[in-house]
Formats: structure tokens, sequence, C-alpha cells
């Protein structure tokens, strides 16, 4: 073989940022401000929430608007869990595990004969019960007022400092995030795509394409729970805007501006839109009207995400050392909406 | 073990007033390679489909090796040997070539078909039959390439091949070459014909040249009823066929 080739050079250059990205991310607290600090872990969170909700939109390319489903009955199990009642924090994370993936495994089922748009309104719907049931059954909930007093030393082994709970959201993270990516590339993982891609040749190399729809909402139901009982910890509180439409819509845009193609893309897009979202607060309160023109810039400039622009970068850069054409781009995160996406 | 890889009793589909398949005793012997043939609208596809199973037929049986399929679904039916290829092709085409012949190779084994623990790549009797089967079919450069990146005849290929990676029993093909450029196509024809003389192939065509030059039978359908079924010269001197089909429709006879 000859010496180094550029392609390997690049690929030891990626794996050489991202370690030093990570050791820096472990590392934040000792240049970081604690408002900084604050801000990583809800990237943190919103990037586990968005890899777990990955796992049926930009794999299974059925779009789901109601992941807030999930999120905020995690919140919920912690909430009641420890603040209501006296139950032990591995129980917590049990029942998220368990509750969240019973949750997903009925929206799968739900969802089974649907496609496009029509799974899209299935899970709001879903979403909106949960969220109504949650306003109204105040002696559980609160209502509208939630739950407070959620403690942060509840997860964390050891004395709870901000420092300390940001290592113990990171390692959670990391071990949740990386059981998402052995699951995505394992068979059932691959079938999920497949089934994106076509569902009827799936079917006829003898999967049960059902099961492995139902499988991906179980999943990505489990551990989106997780990353709500995170989220509840975070902010020491949980209410009905864990369960809010917006949560569902907020998780979507992580998927579509990071590149729903790609297993990264939600974490990229979470800190994306996390540090726009620090930004802009400093100068306007109009959050939403600020994601909505982000979402429309990105469906505009960019239809695969941030990595689907770098990827379209590197294939051009490739083919040109090549002398070849430019292959085809990935499929656009729009196709998932669309349900245009091998659903024919 | 029955002597028909398939047959059909009384087999019929009607959608709503429209009779597609009427009747039809379809027997094909274990081993044969049979082409249904037959004007457009004959009933053909339909046929295909409910021995594949996407269709379910308003009455009558279908038997596989001599097992009554008639209520399984699809992905049984694969199970128990049926393997078939699409006519507008249909592949995986955001997975690269190699996993789509993984999957094809791990649908046909239940435990790493459900494994949802361990990488896809990491089964070495599925990665060993993987490169057996690129080698064999000439796809090994291309292996990381994705299926719209290859030639139309590459991908009809790749369809077999994923159609057969799980040591299928019965291959049924619907219009194998339909698409195809005329050397393609050829090429594709010595494939179907090399594949190994076990497997029983159904085939709906309608290029004329092809179905004659791959089957041992051919079976004409005519109106949802099958008219006749006899090897390929009785059929070429057929003067039911000939009125009924070359006779009308003389650029598939030429």
């Amino acid at each position: 073989m000859s010496a180094v080739t550029p392609e390997a050079r690049n690929r030891l250059l990626l794996r050489v940022a991202l370690l030093v990205l990570a050791i820096a991310v472990v590392a934040a607290p000792y240049f970081a401000s604690s408002f900084q600090i604050g801000v990583l872990s809800r990237i943190a969170v919103f990037a586990l929430f968005g890899l777990a909700f990955n796992i049926v939109f930009g794999a299974g390319g059925m779009p789901s608007l109601g992941h807030a489903a999930f999120f905020g009955l995690g919140g919920y199990i912690i909430g009641i869990g420890t603040v209501r009642l006296d139950v032990g924090i591995i129980t917590v994370f049990v029942l998220a595990l368990v509750l969240g993936a019973v949750l997903g495994a009925i929206v799968g089922v739900l969802t089974l004969r649907s496609h496009g748009v029509y799974v899209l309104l299935l899970t709001l719907a879903v979403a909106q019960a949960l969220w109504g049931l949650a306003f109204q059954q105040v002696r559980w909930t609160r209502g509208d007022n939630g739950i407070a007093g959620i403690e942060r030393g509840l997860i964390v082994p050891g004395e709870a400092t901000l420092v300390t709970f940001y290592w113990t959201i990171l390692a959670l993270v990391s071990i949740f995030g990386a059981l998402v990516w052995w699951f995505q590339r394992s068979p059932a993982g691959v079938a999920i795509v497949a089934h994106r891609e076509s569902a009827s040749r799936l079917a006829a190399l003898g999967y049960r394409v059902s099961a492995y729809r139902i499988g991906a909402f179980t999943v990505s139901g489990a551990v989106a729970a997780i990353a709500g009982v995170l989220y509840a910890t975070l902010n020491r509180f949980v209410g009905p805007e864990n369960l809010a439409w917006t949560m569902s819509a907020e998780v979507m845009l992580f998927a579509i501006v990071g590149g729903a193609a790609f297993f990264a893309g939600p974490i990229v897009g979470a800190a994306a839109l996390v540090t726009l979202e620090v930004w802009v607060s400093g100068f306007t309160d109009r959050w939403l009207a600020v994601l909505g023109l982000t979402y429309i810039l990105t469906m505009l400039f960019m239809p695969q995400g941030i990595l689907g622009l770098v990827d379209d970068r590197r294939r051009a850069w490739r083919a040109r050392r090549e002398g070849h054409e430019i292959a085809p781009t990935s499929a656009n995160a729009s196709d998932a909406l669309t349900g245009t996406g091998g659903m024919s | 073990m029955s002597e028909f890889a398939v047959e059909t009793e009384a087999l019929t589909v009607r959608f709503g007033g429209l009779t597609a398949v009427n009747a039809v005793d379809l027997q094909v012997p274990t081993g044969h390679r049979r082409a249904i043939i037959g004007p457009n609208g004959a009933g053909k596809t339909t046929m295909f489909n409910l021995i594949a199973g996407q269709v379910r037929p308003t009455s009558g049986t279908v038997k596989l090796h001599g097992q009554d399929v008639t209520s399984m679904p699809v992905q049984a039916r694969t199970r128990a040997g049926v393997a078939r290829t699409f006519q507008i092709t249909n592949l995986f085409d955001e997975l690269t070539v190699t996993d789509n012949v993984r999957l094809a190779v791990a649908g046909a084994d239940p435990k790493v078909r459900r494994t949802f623990w361990r990488p896809l790549h990491r089964f070495p009797h599925i990665e060993a039959r993987v490169d057996d089967l690129l080698e064999q079919w000439d796809l090994a450069d291309v292996r990381d390439e994705r299926p719209i990146e290859l030639s139309y005849g590459q991908q009809r290929i790749l369809e077999i091949v994923l159609a057969t990676a799980g040591e299928q029993r019965l291959l049924l093909l619907d219009e194998p070459t339909a698409g195809v450029s005329k050397r393609e196509a050829e090429n594709l024809v010595d494939t179907i014909d090399s594949l190994p003389r076990e497997l029983t192939i159904i085939l709906v065509e309608h290029d004329m040249d092809v179905a004659f030059r791959i089957a041992d039978e051919i079976t004409v359908m005519v109106n949802g009823e099958e008219l006749v079924t006899g090897p390929p010269d009785t059929i070429r001197g057929d003067d039911r066929v000939i009125e009924a089909y070359l006779g009308r429709d003389e650029h598939d006879a030429a």
C-alpha cells in the first residue's frame, strides 16, 4: 500500500478534532462560567432527546410530532416519583425506560398504517392528550403549576455541585447515546432504515415490517423518556410545557437543522439551536419566531442540515480529486415529512 | 414433499366488478422454469402477486411445496422459501450494496434478524456469505457504493442477489429485463440461466425472446384465464395463442 492517502489523513484529522472536542466538553468546568455549564448541560440533554427522536424520524422516516409525550412522561415520572412519592432514583430510571417503551410501542401500533403527515397528526394527538391529562389531573401533577423541587443531587453519585451534576449528565447522555448508536448499527437498526427505503422489499426478504416500526418507536420512546428525566432534573421542575407540542417541534428541528440523515445530526442541531436561543434571548424574547425563521432558512439553503452541507462539500472534494461526477446526495430531511422517501 | 413447487386451485380474484384472475389451476413442478405471458390486462402480474402474497384471492387456494399458504403474508411466504424481484427496481437506495446484501442474508436467519444489540457487520457467518455472493455476482468492486450509483443492469442483478440470498427454493421474477439495455438484458438472461437448477423459477415477461429462452414451459393467460400451457415450441405453433396474443400484438411477436 502507498503512504497515507488524503482520505485516511482526513479521517485521522476528524478523529483528533472529535477527541479534542470531547476533552474540551468534559474539561469545560475548568474554563467556562457556571452559566455556560448550564447551557452545555441543556445541549447534552437535548442531544440525547434528539438522538432518540431521530431513530423514528431520520432513520425510520416517520415524522413524529409527538415526542414531547415521552419527554414529558420521563419528567413527570421523576417529578411525581421523587417529590410527591418517595421512589428511589434507580426505580425512576427503570420506570422511565419501561413506561417510555410501552408508550412508544402504543404509538407505534397506532401509526402502523399511516405515512407522512398522518403519522405527524396521530403522534401530535397522542402528545396533546397527555398534555391535557397533565393539565387536568391536578391531584397528581399540580396542573398548570407543575412540580417544583426536583433534587439534582438525586442523580449525582457523591457530593452534588454544579460541576459534578454536569459530569453526571454528560456520563448518562454518553451511555444512552452509545446505546442508541449500538442499536442503529444492529440488524434491527439497519432494517428500520431499510423500511424507510422500501417496506415491500424488506417484507420480501422475510422481515415483518410492522415489528420494526413498532420497535423503532419503542426504543425511541424509552430513550426520550430518559432524556425527559434528565431535563426535569436540570430544571428542578416539570410542568405541562414539557409535554407541549412546541417541545416536539423543537426536537424535530434539532434533527433537521443538524442533519436527520446523520447519527450526529441531532447533536449538532441541539448545540446550534440552544446556542442560538441563548444568544437571541439577549435582545428579543420571540424565540419561537426566530425558530420558525431558522427552519425556513434551513429548508431553503441546506435541506439536509449542517452535516448534509459538510457531507456535500466532502463528496465534491473527493469527486474533484478522483475526477468523477458528483454522486447524488442523500435523502432530504423533508422527504420524511411528505412521505416521499421510498414510501411509494 | 410435493412434486409441485407451486400449485393453485380454482384461483380467483375480483377487484370490484373486474375479475382479474378467473379459476386458474397452475401447476409448476419443482425445479421447472415457467414463464407466464399474455397480452396487457391478462392477469399475469396479479397471478404473480397471488403467489408472492401481495394479493389475497377472492376464492381458491395457493400451495407452495404442498403447503397451503393462501392466508400467509409476504414475509411468512419468504420464510417458506419464496423469493421475488420487482418490476420496478426495488432496493434500499440509501444503504450500501453490502448492507443491502447483508440484510437479505440476515433476513433468512431469525436469530440475526431480531438482534438489536450487536452490529450487523459483526456476524461472521453472514459476512462470509455476503462476500461469496458479491464475488459470485461481480459486485465486489461496487460493494461500498449505493444502488443508485450502479448501472441499471447491475441494479437488476442486485435484485436477483437479494431475492436468492436466503437460499430460496422458488424465485419469482417480475419482468426481469424491463427497461434494461439490449446488451445488459443478454447478460441478465445468462445470469438467470446460470442459477442453480434446483431453484424453481416463475417469470412474468413481456419480451418473448427472454421468455422463450429461459422457460421450460410457458403458460399463456388471456382475460384472467389460463389459455394454454406447454413447452415453447408448442406455444409458438399454437393457433389459439397466435390469435389471442401474437396476432393482436404484432410488435411483441416480432
